[in-house]
């Protein structure tokens, strides 16, 4: 049982956001990265926390309004707080040493140049498999040598890891060169156009049809990029197979006009979508053997307005099942899939209402052609 | 607080100036409307989660599914981590 001496660890921090939301409250504070989805029940013992610091008052609150047992409260309340702690919503937060750029690189070993929204891009690495990473990817937009609107870098440092550096600013240190492909091919579509800066970003294909864009957001190797690949090759237009931004200003998605990575254990099903991927050349990636597919006319696509959000997941011989989600499902579930928004308040409340306004559920499919149906259901409705 | 900063590196030159990368994690930079960044910023609990392979995971705070009442529903709190880069494919 908790004591009735809060310590500082389990103290609620200064400052904190809340935001409401259907059958559930999310909570953030300014100093962790962390968006915190409560229920109805946690949200209870959160609100009475935060008025007393007291979690025998908040054990009270549950047993006033549920006519549950002291004991029950009292447990349900002491493991809640426990996790808040452990999670870095309560008490101090103490932050780890962060990784340093010397500005030291060697000498690049590819340079190449690529052309966004009428915005050229000069990329250059001093890192072969960075090179590696990002060549297939660009072949749709590589333009020839030509003066650069923007230079981007991605310098090698120790242990796995790489800086991006974005026309002499620091914008990044990744481990690992997925990840800092990521932060680059970001960081290339918000520069593309001035003024153009990103609300969100969610680990998420994202395809539609006539500027109706559905989202769906899944972890690596859920059938993600299989699943964005056949739809575009059913007519739909490819926004992205991996990261979606959405834009700060207008909420609108931007296309990303990179290749869609095919890992080897999708060949087969995509050959009826597209019956020339044997013609592709297959790379090897990690281990992996990989096709990339070009995207046709990535770059002179507009931005699109999200109608939908879809939790997907392949899985072998599985009727295809739907089940709504409400927001705080959604933030609970992007947390698995991966995302990241602009820490503070207004921007949280922003895309939380973004997300409010959304049809929101779960897809499980095994067969393709299910999902595409029900994607182009939403984009069309 | 660690803001955007001049790497002093143009493309192909070596610099020597030490620099630290933007990050977004204080209260006064994520209101400085500077462009996002990866939140590079860990903090101690949630590293200690990630050790132990539950960051970022939905938890349910109780084990408790015996109630005295009906609409009673156990406590549960996601935390939801918010990373830039964190899953790329």
């Amino acid at each position: 049982m908790i004591s009735g001496d809060i310590s500082q660890d389990r103290a609620v921090p200064p400052e904190t956001w809340e935001f409401p939301v259907e059958n559930g409250l999310i909570v953030a504070r300014p100093d962790v990265p962390c968006l915190f989805s409560m229920n109805q029940t946690a949200s209870l013992i959160w609100r009475a926390y935060c008025e007393t610091a007291s979690p025998n008052s908040a054990a009270d609150t549950l047993v006033e309004t549920f006519g549950i047992s002291r004991e029950l409260a009292t447990k349900d309340v002491d493991a809640t707080v426990n996790n808040w702690a452990n999670a870095g919503l309560l008490g101090r937060v103490e932050s780890i040493a962060l990784p340093q750029w010397d500005g030291q690189h060697g000498e690049p070993c590819d340079a190449m140049y690529c052309s966004i929204e009428g915005t050229a891009f000069l990329l250059l690495t001093d890192c072969p498999a960075v090179s590696a990473e990002l060549a297939p990817r660009l072949a749709g937009i590589r333009v020839a040598a030509c003066k650069p609107g923007v230079t981007i870098a991605v310098w090698g440092m120790a242990d796995d890891r790489f800086v991006i550096v974005a026309d002499e600013e620091c914008i990044a240190i990744e481990k690992g060169v997925r990840p800092a492909r990521a932060v680059l091919f970001q960081e290339l579509i918000r520069r593309a156009r001035s003024g153009r800066d990103w609300l969100a970003l969610l680990h998420a294909g994202a395809c539609g049809i006539g500027g109706r864009c559905v989202l769906f957001p899944a972890s690596s190797y859920s059938g993600k990029s299989t699943l964005a690949a056949a739809l575009m090759a059913s007519g739909f237009a490819l926004y992205s197979d991996d990261f979606t931004g959405i834009e700060a200003d207008s909420l609108q998605i931007p296309a990303m006009p990179f290749a869609i990575a095919a890992r080897r254990g999708s060949w087969d099903v995509l050959r009826p979508w597209i019956p020339d991927i044997d013609d592709s050349p297959a790379l090897e990636s990690y281990g992996e053997q990989v096709k990339f597919l070009p995207v046709p006319h990535a770059d002179g696509l507009a931005a699109g307005d999200a109608v939908a959000i879809v939790f997907t997941q392949w899985a072998a011989h599985v009727e295809v099942s739907e089940r709504t989600l409400s927001t705080a499902d959604v933030i609970a579930r992007l947390s698995g899939s991966g995302f990241w928004v602009r820490h503070d308040r207004a921007s949280i409340g922003a895309f939380i209402a973004w997300l409010d306004r959304l049809p929101k559920s779960t897809l499980e499919y095994g067969e393709l052609t299910d999902a595409i149906a029900r994607v182009s259901a939403l984009a069309k409705s | 607080m660690v803001t955007s900063v001049s790497c002093g590196a143009a493309a192909g030159v070596q610099s020597t100036q030490a620099v630290q990368p933007r990050t977004a994690p204080t209260a006064s930079s994520q209101s400085s409307g500077s462009s996002p960044i990866q939140d590079t910023v860990q903090l101690s609990a949630q590293a200690k989660a990630a050790s132990s392979g539950t960051a970022a995971a939905s938890s349910d705070t109780s084990s408790t599914t015996q109630t005295g009442s009906s609409s009673y529903a156990p406590p549960s709190t996601a935390a939801a981590q918010s990373s830039r880069a964190g899953a790329a494919s």
